[in-house]
């Protein structure tokens, strides 16, 4: 993007003359561009702004921007953080016509300081961050999803017991929508997900996706705004734990998960979150491979969309391939996690 | 030929290595160059086993379907999957006077990949085509061949695309 362009486009938007001082793309954020934009009006007085824009392969997530935007349209005035959303729009000469969305910045950084820092004091650092991040986990998946309208953004499950076999149709239809080969170990794979489904102590939340340090905006060593809501939707509670970038294995998992328990009030089922760990699993795959599409016809020919659409992929196709014929969720997941070599986990 | 397709890609990879990343300081360049080197690695061993791979794999792709060549089912998805099947096996997919080329492999290897895939979901979702005994043992032969294939696939990508992905 060059400044000029997000310049005028901003001008028009806002029916104000604004000059851009600064913009930056920020880093990591393979599946959405996200652009930190800076400036003032023409008074001298400063503002910032934060534009999310679908990369040219039109998002890295089967899941499209125009509904991560609802997701924050609605949480705005809820006590789950996260920042103010202006508008949202595609198809227009900005940014290829590319679907993007505005929002006001929230003050703070997607790290926090410390948290890998040695000794008593570094673990001090991570016991409070591990707190705030349930803490704040707690807060979403106790909303009243119906009284803010999920219902309207989302597909919601039938009752609590279908929590997970829903989450598991909605997967499994991204992948036969957009998978670029056969994969015949995924499509048996399947049958064993589905056939492992826990629907006995399962519930119903507003649910991020991919969540945890790295995720969100700190300040203080607090949760100032939940960000980048590309994977949220309604399920069970535990797909959160499951997709918390290694949150887990940061501090003593038994106590924060304990903590959770307190605060929201939700029994975690081990059983629940191992098949949730598994079927993350398998959300990536379908996240990396079904992008690959785009590098296929030339949109984005960046090479981490081949790497990770074909590498990563057939690494994590070989995790399913090890758990075929088990029986046992809590066992499989151990053999998963002996495979995983992704820097969220630590061995 | 030499230097192998191998040799000139390990050394593109020392020099991204060497020369390269120690100077760039860009997070952006630093992740592409991170993700080219993941692929340069494995296009070098892909360079050297791919056609072997495909070779092995199309031949137990082929004992697979064999079977399901020989059944027979009063299902019309079973009849459906037999016919193709058979069909498949019975297409002439090279040219005997010529070298066999990775893409013709990989034409072939791809619709097996699909007869495969059809394979698992009529055993699971039409299990009344087939009686229990007939249908248990073809799954567990399906089951042999995908670790099989998993097993042969493996040093193309293990630890080409291990560590951090970006």
């Amino acid at each position: 993007m060059q400044t000029s362009d997000v310049e005028s486009y901003l001008s028009e938007r806002l029916s104000i003359p604004v000059s851009v001082s600064s913009l930056r793309q920020t880093f990591p954020g393979m599946s959405r561009e996200t652009w930190l934009v800076a400036g003032t009006y023409q008074s001298g007085e400063t503002w910032e702004l934060v534009v999310r824009i679908d990369p040219p392969s039109g998002g890295g997530v089967p899941i499209p921007l125009k509904v991560e935007y609802e997701v924050y349209r609605r949480l705005y005035e809820s006590p789950v953080p996260v920042a103010e959303v202006l508008w949202y729009d595609e198809g227009i000469e900005f940014a290829e016509g590319r679907a993007h969305m505005v929002r006001k910045m929230v003050e703070g950084s997607t790290e926090v300081p410390g948290l890998h820092a040695p000794g008593p004091e570094g673990e001090a650092i991570r016991e409070r961050t591990c707190y705030e991040h349930a803490e704040k986990l707690a807060i979403l998946h106790t909303l009243d999803w119906r009284a803010y309208g999920f219902d309207e953004v989302f597909s919601a499950p039938a009752s609590s017991t279908d929590a997970l076999v829903n989450e598991f149709e909605i997967w499994k239809s991204y992948w036969e929508a957009g998978k670029t080969d056969p994969f015949p170990l995924i499509t048996e794979a399947l049958y064993w997900l589905k056939d492992h489904i826990p629907t006995e102590g399962t519930r119903i939340s507003l649910n991020k996706g991919n969540n945890g340090v790295g995720e969100e905006i700190w300040k203080d060593g607090k949760i100032v705004a939940m960000s980048d809501w590309e994977l949220a939707g309604l399920g069970d509670p535990c797909l959160d734990w499951a997709f918390s970038q290694g949150m887990l294995d940061v501090w003593d998992r038994d106590k924060v998960l304990r903590h959770y328990e307190h605060v929201s009030g939700y029994k975690i089922v081990p059983k629940i979150l191992a098949y949730c760990e598994i079927f993350t699993t398998f959300k990536a795959i379908v996240c990396l491979n079904t992008t690959m599409q785009a590098f296929f016809d030339r949109r984005d020919r960046r090479p981490v969309i081949s790497g990770m659409g074909l590498g990563t992929v057939k690494n994590m196709e070989y995790m399913l391939g090890s758990i075929m014929g088990m029986d046992d969720i809590e066992e499989a997941l151990e053999v998963v996690k002996g495979q995983r070599t992704s820097p969220y986990h630590r061995k | 030929m030499r230097p192998t397709i191998k040799e000139i890609v390990d050394g593109m990879s020392w020099v991204l290595d060497e020369r390269v990343a120690p100077i760039i300081e860009d997070q952006w360049a630093s992740s592409y160059l991170r993700s080219i080197k993941g692929l340069l690695s494995h296009i070098s061993v892909r360079s050297e086993l791919e056609a072997d791979i495909l070779w092995h794999d199309i031949a137990d792709q082929r004992d697979l379907l064999d079977q399901v060549a020989k059944l027979h089912s009063q299902d019309s998805a079973w009849q459906s999957l037999i016919a193709s099947t058979r069909d498949a096996l019975e297409k002439q997919w090279f040219n005997s006077e010529k070298y066999r080329s990775v893409a013709d492999m990989e034409a072939e290897n791809l619709r097996y990949r699909e007869l495969i895939s059809e394979l698992i979901v009529a055993i699971h979702d039409q299990p009344a085509g087939l009686n229990d005994s007939e249908r248990n043992a073809l799954h567990e032969m399906v089951l042999k061949y995908l670790r099989r294939q998993l097993a042969r696939e493996r040093p193309l990508y293990a630890e080409a695309f291990s560590g951090r992905p970006f």
